[in-house]
């Protein structure tokens, strides 16, 4: 995989196999499919919680980290075919709440045309997954 | 409300939307193209007692032969029995429960039954041609559809029929309609990855090499997609080709590029790339550490237990990556299970006496590995696989024959082969190894 992805200049395909959530106005260029939960924890405990989250699903295979920039990047191996989908993840700070963040996170399909909402379900997942400490 | 299937069938307990993702994930499974497992779940998530989509899904896992896979068949067969079933996905459970257990060949006359009172069943068709395929049951193979095909007049999906028969006419040697059966499903639908891959086989067994290479090339857009789960073996039928014609760089080039371009699990894969990287050793080309890696991604599924077509594959990477105790180990765990178990038979039958002969050959006991190899090679509705899958038998046995020097051995088999393919440049060039004047 190549580096992280910019979600300030992000642009989605027209196929529908990619799944966007990300805060209003962090990707200009890129129509989100909602927002992530506002969680009431410091940036760096969700950044951990992301990293075990990842870690716990047998199918999710932990890529890239960048632990100063609160940025990960994993890879979703589906059953048995083995297709794979890429997700990018960054962990943000929840504007003017102090001990409070949420992610941006962009999921996409390598392969195919629709993923008959996979993508999105796999976020609704992580957002699911974050909450517990 | 009772809804029903593109082919009319009852599809009990789904809604609207999960019959139509049932058609979706059929239509997926039957052209081998886009993730068929997705529609399934997500129709059952949609309609929680709808018996044909966990008996589609528990198919496609059954047709793995993967240990873990076929674990995951045991516990969806148990999910079924709790469901309210019709008498189609009883009839598919009754099958179910025997492929589940490995029990292949009676899973296959199950299945036979079920295809006479559901003709067009597709699900039953493909699940049972596959069925055929592990069993290596060429009669089959071909009559399983034919006995369906006049129920399918006018029925959606008819292509995908003709694409199946290729294939078993293929593997019964009638290579003429072989050919016209499948170049009519490609008529039909372009995207039937297995019928163009029925056509290749064709043109393997008929040794035509540089038209098969053509085709298979011109074609690519049709079998070589990202989301096509066969496009591993047409890539391999490709490097067949390639190796036909002399050009070893580009079988290897393929090799590294496409058959294990990206490093897939998939055990149908693997024994793809074992079964091409045998041929290209034997014919004297570098492999470098390929055996390497391959070795380390089929202990994965290598279980000696599961599906000894695979162990096979398995156990030569294990050779040729130096680990030959890893291949004997697979024998020993057939030996240590029942033998009224058909896999266990299939191992200590076929199994056993390759792995045999093929770590005689790799020691250098080519005589050794003649009588091991002599005794196994006639498969039939056993074991498994194609004509052209196992053709890599009779490479090694040729081999050894030579190169242990019982030219005898060697010219018998030599003109075995080229009185079915003889243009071929392979088998032209184990006759003058031989000895013989070929024409």
């Amino acid at each position: 995989m190549p580096g992280f992805i910019d979600f300030k200049t992000l642009e989605r395909p027209a196929s529908p196999n990619t799944a966007l959530l990300a805060p209003d106005g962090f990707t200009p260029t890129a129509q989100p499919d909602g927002a992530a939960p506002v969680y009431n924890t410091a940036p760096a405990e969700l950044y951990a919680r992301a990293l075990n989250a990842v870690a716990a699903k047998p199918n999710w295979q932990l890529g890239e980290t960048d632990d100063a920039g609160l940025r990960l990047r994993f890879v979703a191996v589906s059953a048995l075919m083995r297709f794979k989908d890429d997700v990018d993840l960054v962990i943000l700070p929840a504007d003017g709440q102090p001990g409070k963040s949420t992610f941006a996170a962009y999921s996409r399909s390598r392969v195919g045309y629709s993923d008959l909402g996979a993508n999105r379900k796999r976020l609704d997942a992580l957002s699911g997954a974050l909450m517990a400490p | 409300m009772i809804l029903h299937d593109r082919q009319g069938l009852d599809l009990t307990g789904a809604s609207a939307r999960a019959a139509e993702l049932f058609d979706l994930g059929c239509s997926r499974f039957a052209r081998f193209c886009g993730d068929p497992i997705e529609p399934f779940r997500e129709a059952l998530i949609d309609s929680p007692e709808f018996g044909m989509a966990l008996v589609a899904k528990a198919w496609i896992y059954a047709m793995s032969t993967e240990p873990q896979a076929t674990a995951s068949v045991r516990r969806m067969v148990d999910d079924l029995e709790d469901m309210p079933l019709g008498p189609r996905e009883e009839s598919h459970v009754r099958a179910l429960k025997l492929a589940a257990n490995t029990e292949w060949t009676a899973a296959a006359r199950a299945l036979d039954l079920h295809g006479a009172a559901y003709p067009c069943d597709l699900i039953g068709l493909m699940a049972g041609h596959q069925v055929d395929f592990l069993t290596a049951n060429a009669r089959n193979l071909r009559d399983r559809i034919a006995r369906a095909l006049p129920a399918w007049e006018g029925v959606p999906g008819r292509s995908h029929l003709l694409g199946m028969l290729a294939f078993g006419l293929e593997e019964m040697g009638d290579y003429r309609r072989a050919e016209a059966a499948g170049m009519k499903a490609l008529e039909l639908d372009a995207n039937d990855s297995w019928a163009h891959h029925a056509v290749a086989h064709v043109m393997e067994m008929q040794g035509r090499a540089a038209e098969g290479r053509d085709f298979i090339l011109k074609r690519r857009a049709h079998w070589a997609q990202p989301e096509n789960f066969l496009k591993v073996h047409n890539w391999w039928h490709l490097a067949l080709c390639h190796l036909e014609l002399g050009e070893l760089d580009v079988a290897l080039a393929l090799y590294d590029e496409e058959v294990r371009g990206e490093p897939t699990t998939v055990a149908q894969n693997l024994v793809d790339a074992s079964a091409l990287l045998w041929r290209i050793h034997l014919l004297g080309g570098d492999t470098g550490e390929r055996w390497d890696e391959l070795a380390d991604t089929w202990t994965q599924h290598a279980d000696g237990k599961c599906y000894p077509f695979n162990d096979v594959h398995a156990a030569m990477a294990y050779i040729g990556a130096g680990r030959r105790s890893d291949a004997t180990d697979l024998v020993k765990i057939a030996h240590e299970g029942s033998p009224d178990h058909e896999m266990n038979r299939w191992m200590r039958e076929t199994g056993e006496p390759l792995i045999d002969g093929f770590l005689h050959f790799d020691r250098g006991e080519f005589p050794g590995a003649i009588e091991p190899l002599m005794r196994a090679r006639q498969i039939a509705n056993a074991f498994g696989g194609s004509h052209a899958q196992r053709d890599v038998i009779d490479w090694t046995l040729i081999e050894a024959a030579l190169r242990g020097k019982n030219l005898a051995v060697a010219r018998a088999l030599v003109q075995e082969r080229l009185a079915l393919r003889p243009d071929s440049r392979v088998n032209l060039a184990f006759a003058r190894r031989a000895g013989l004047r070929a024409h």
